[in-house]
């Protein structure tokens, strides 16, 4: 058996005196296709933070693909984000003066990739999106559900290993989220591992497993 | 390739543009202009001034036996040949010319336009090579026995009579052309207050030199050692040094023979009190600098506070820390390269603008070929080079603020 794809171990998360979750661990294998349900305020989308090292935890120690995030430098930790993970937020969190196209390419001046390859990819990921059209309008003109694919496509962008989504189909009607779930696929082929907080059962059904966050456990 | 691409997201970004930044740029364009201006205006004037007083031709000092010397009233003692001599001996001096009052006073006629003048003066005689390089023909300035004297006008004396033809007239002011060929009369040897035995000389103008310092109507020195009446001592020597010569040690040498270099020394002070000046414009330039970068501070610190949802954004995406710092530093750089350039260009406009307008005002002849707003090169290119730092040392505090955002409760935030 290989390195484990995420592994929580002893895992706690705290706001003040209240305890969200403690002694939390779960270990995740690869390949992953997992949905986490709960109720709100379960600390779901605080440990997706976490996982993606955008938030440390009040204890314990992540690790992904067998390294500890908390034992990483600021410059490692924004490696991790540029090449292991990328996430899709629940509030989209787009630029609205900028263009989709602008929006997508983000991740890449901080990787430093090539941005002729990048429009391709953002050109690949667009059509599968139904966004093509939407390429080169202003970010303010997009609906919700144009914004909340436009932000999954930009996740998407730097073929991350790990694919952490915060209810990345909340705002779609049956026949996008269709195409989301097509091109989730796609990107399962070629490597993909998909974390996602969700509660739409649509997409509980396309994961291999489905775990729940409640009362501090994870089960 | 990583550094250019975030070059290009720092500088991309519609909130840079010169439309939202102008604010910040205002204080750093203010400044700038207002250093060029002061500088470029103490540099012009030096210069003008030390044109005026020392003469244009290069490698020349005029030495006198008193620290002042303000043609007819000279202070102090003459000089005799005895001092020429020692003068001539001094290693880098190629050659001595000699100045002296004709000694006795002496009365000038001369018409202008409808004006008619009548004035005593002092004749002045000078030995033509100090001034031949300045005239148009300078065969003509050679001593005659005719009653048909040439004359070489002061290049002081035209501006003091331009000045007063200006404040007192309406008639135009006389230029160094208009000048030469025009002929006056004088009577040497009497004045309206001493009269006498006196030789009348018609004078002609055959050029104008700013090498004769503040005295009259000068004729070749041999007619006056040839008609003056009693003996002629010399009030200003003029020693041309030659090529390479040190000049410190020519003055070293001229103080042993209490020979002092009053036009230098005056050059000399108004090239310190021009560093007085300028250093004053550089300080009240530094003062508005420091104002505008208190204000560019401000302007990042909520600039920060309006842009932490980017900011939480970009880390997650994978920015680090050193590059939100970057990001911001090189927006400040940006807003520094161009306000140094608009500021500089602002300057340079006022100055030209205002130099036109002080020299509209000024006696035409006066104004001739003089150049009052002069920046020096090395002055403009260190506002370039060094007005970007003041933004970039201004934005430190708040872009390390940025730096040091938790992306993860920014996000959660907003």
């Amino acid at each position: 058996m290989g390195t484990p794809l995420i592994e929580l171990r002893q895992l706690a998360l705290r706001f003040g005196n209240t305890t969200v979750f403690e002694k939390l661990d779960w270990t995740f294998e690869e390949p992953c296709w997992c949905a986490i349900v709960g109720p709100s305020g379960s600390g779901k989308t605080s440990l997706i933070h976490m996982i993606a090292g955008l938030e440390r935890p009040s204890e314990g120690q992540i690790y992904v693909g067998g390294k500890s995030l908390s034992s990483m430098s600021d410059e490692e930790l924004s490696l991790h984000r540029q090449k292991t993970v990328g996430t899709a937020f629940q509030h989209f969190h787009v630029q609205t003066d900028k263009t989709a196209l602008e929006n997508m390419l983000l991740p890449l001046f901080f990787s430093g990739a090539d941005l002729e390859e990048g429009r391709r990819r953002a050109s690949e990921l667009c059509a599968a999106l139904d966004l093509t059209a939407f390429l080169q309008a202003p970010v303010r003109q997009l609906s919700g559900g144009q914004r909340q694919r436009l932000a999954l496509a930009r996740a998407l962008m730097n073929r991350p290993r790990i694919l952490l989504a915060d209810e990345p189909i909340g705002n779609l009607d049956a026949e996008n989220a269709g195409r989301v779930l097509e091109l989730l696929r796609r990107e399962r082929e070629r490597g993909l591992n998909l974390l996602v907080v969700t509660h739409d059962d649509f997409l509980l059904q396309g994961v291999d497993q489905v775990l729940r966050l409640e009362n501090g456990v994870l089960s | 390739m990583r550094g250019a691409a975030l070059r290009k997201l720092a500088l991309s970004d519609p909130r840079e543009s010169l439309k939202k930044t102008w604010p910040l740029l205002f204080g750093l364009v203010f400044g700038i202009a207002t250093w060029v201006v002061l500088t470029g205006f103490t540099r012009g004037a030096t210069h003008f001034v030390k044109e005026r007083v020392g003469g244009t031709l290069p490698n020349r000092i005029r030495v006198s036996a008193s620290k002042s010397s303000f043609g007819p009233l000279a202070l102090g003692g003459n000089m005799t040949e005895a001092t020429v001599a020692e003068c001539k001996k001094i290693p880098g001096v190629e050659a001595v010319y000699r100045q002296a009052h004709y000694p006795g006073p002496s009365r000038m006629y001369a018409h202008f336009q409808t004006q008619n003048m009548v004035t005593d003066m002092i004749l002045d005689g000078v030995d033509p090579e100090c001034v031949a390089e300045q005239l148009p023909e300078p065969g003509k300035f050679v001593d005659s026995t005719t009653p048909q004297v040439p004359v070489v006008i002061p290049r002081i004396m035209l501006d003091v009579l331009n000045a007063g033809i200006s404040s007192h007239t309406n008639l135009p002011n006389l230029s160094e052309e208009a000048l030469i060929g025009r002929m006056f009369q004088m009577t040497v040897g009497i004045s309206s207050f001493a009269p006498g035995e006196s030789t009348n000389i018609n004078a002609t103008i055959v050029g104008v030199s700013d090498q004769l310092g503040p005295n009259g109507p000068t004729v070749p020195l041999e007619w006056v050692l040839r008609n003056a009446r009693k003996p002629v001592d010399y009030h200003t020597l003029t020693l041309k040094l030659a090529p390479g010569a040190d000049l410190d040690s020519v003055l070293r040498e001229t103080e042993k023979l209490h020979l002092a270099a009053p036009d230098l020394e005056t050059a000399r002070k108004v090239g310190q009190a021009s560093l007085f000046v300028q250093l004053l414009a550089s300080g009240f330039a530094l003062a508005i600098l420091m104002v505008a970068a208190v204000g560019i501070a401000s302007g990042f610190t909520v600039k920060v506070q309006l842009e932490q949802a980017d900011i939480g954004l970009y880390r997650s995406l994978g920015a680090s820390r050193r590059d939100i710092l970057g990001l911001y530093l090189v927006r400040a750089l940006w807003l520094g390269v161009r306000g140094a350039i608009m500021g500089v260009l602002l300057g340079l406009f006022l100055g030209q603008v205002g130099a036109t307008l002080i020299l509209s005002l000024l006696p035409k002849a006066l104004a001739q070929d003089v150049t009052l707003f002069a920046p020096s090169l090395w002055s403009l290119l260190a506002a370039l080079a060094l007005t970007p730092l003041v933004p970039v040392a201004a934005a430190w505090l708040p872009a390390q603020r940025a730096a040091s955002l938790e992306p993860g409760r920014i996000l959660r935030g907003h």
